[in-house]
């Protein structure tokens, strides 16, 4: 079976994230978009009740570092001559030689701008990464995981020139970033021994007087009168049982005052 | 084993079984055994006798020695428990059949609804 963590992204997590892309999205926009006001950067937890992303046959780029963490995009098929129409308007050629698709001057700004985003992102929580070689690109999806519930993972809109760049933080990402916010580990009171913690609990000391077989025919014909011979004789000791389950414990029957009571015998004697 | 149910190897072919698949399962509305209680009137069953229990803390039951005595929950004039695999299925007094235990019947559960 399965075994993960369930981390639930708070307020405050959701609007560090926030605020520190604000910052990546800011500063990578003003060197590669520049004239381009960056616009909004909103955050949600990326559990799919509350992002609006649409998974469904988007094209995914995902940056992974060896240090820990993914920082995946969509990468659609209009964001290469996009990204270039806004960093170099008409100046870049938009279709390849053939006259269809991007040019390959397009895709390989729109890969040196992906990879500065990615690099901008894995610094802000932390890493010590200089280039996007030192990120390992695969065009693949996220991980399933991250879109259930309790994964950590968080979802962002980087927004410029009114449409967003869609992106996606994996737990691990999530967790470098808002580091910060983790309260400092107080000194807790030690736990006690387990067998301590079982001495206040409460279970029952039986005495059982034996027990019969008898058929189910008989059984239906017993009236109140009848007498059943039980295994157990008068002299030997009685079977003592806790909860139900036997002890292998014996002992003898007697009585405290009004009270019906045992008296537990020596291990020798059960 | 009867000797003349064995065959000594060689002497006889023996074929393996093989299964046939049986189809989806057809069950009708009338159920197949009913409550015919016939059916299972020699079936045994294990009437155990409970003569009193103490509820005490686990602490307290370790510290019990041997020879120690532990009053119970009941009356000595109180009927003892009758039960049928754990469930309580009647009540009765404690009493000597020759050298045994035995137990007179006061109360048993009703026979309907079972």
């Amino acid at each position: 079976m399965e075994v993960r963590s369930y981390k639930l992204i708070c307020g405050s997590e959701l609007a560090l994230i926030s605020e520190r892309l604000r910052e990546v999205w800011s500063g990578w926009c003003g060197h590669w978009l520049p004239g381009v006001n960056p616009e909004s950067v909103m955050c949600v937890p990326a559990d799919a009740g509350s992002n609006t992303v649409d998974r469904g046959w988007q094209p995914w780029r995902r940056f992974s570092s060896a240090q820990g963490g993914t920082f995946s995009m969509v990468v659609d098929d209009v964001l290469p001559t996009r990204l270039a129409a806004l960093a170099f308007g008409s100046c870049v050629p938009q279709a390849g030689p053939s006259g269809t698709g991007p040019s390959r001057l397009v895709a390989d700004l729109m890969n040196a701008m992906l990879g500065d985003l990615a690099v901008r992102v894995f610094q802000a929580a932390g890493q010590s990464i200089a280039s996007a070689e030192q990120l390992v690109q695969e065009e693949s999806e996220p991980e399933l995981q991250a879109w259930r519930r309790g994964s950590g993972a968080a979802c962002v809109a980087l927004t410029v020139a009114g449409k967003p760049l869609q992106a996606l933080l994996d737990g691990s990402l999530v967790r470098a970033i808002t580091r910060e916010l983790r309260p400092p580990i107080r000194s807790q009171e030690a736990p006690i021994p387990r067998r301590a913690c079982l001495g206040a609990q409460r279970v029952r000391l039986e005495l059982w007087a034996g027990e019969t077989q008898i058929e189910l025919g008989v059984l239906q014909t017993l009236v109140p009168g009848d007498v059943i011979l039980l295994d157990v004789r008068i002299s030997e000791p009685l079977r003592v049982a806790i909860d139900g389950k036997p002890t292998g414990r014996y002992a003898c029957l007697g009585r405290r005052g009004e009270r019906r009571a045992l008296q537990l015998l020596p291990a020798n004697r059960s | 084993m009867d000797k003349k149910s064995v065959i000594p190897a060689g002497r006889t072919i023996a074929k393996s079984i093989e299964l046939v698949e049986l189809p989806a399962d057809t069950s009708a509305n009338k159920p197949a055994f009913g409550t015919q209680l016939e059916l299972i009137q020699n079936v045994k069953v294990s009437l155990s006798a409970l003569i009193g229990r103490c509820e005490m803390t686990v602490a307290e039951l370790f510290a019990l020695k041997e020879g120690a005595v532990v009053p119970l929950d009941r009356d000595t004039r109180e009927p003892v428990d009758i039960y049928l695999d754990e469930r309580l299925v009647g009540r009765a007094e404690l009493v000597v059949v020759g050298d045994n235990f035995g137990l007179r019947i006061v109360e048993l559960g009703s026979q309907s609804g079972e």
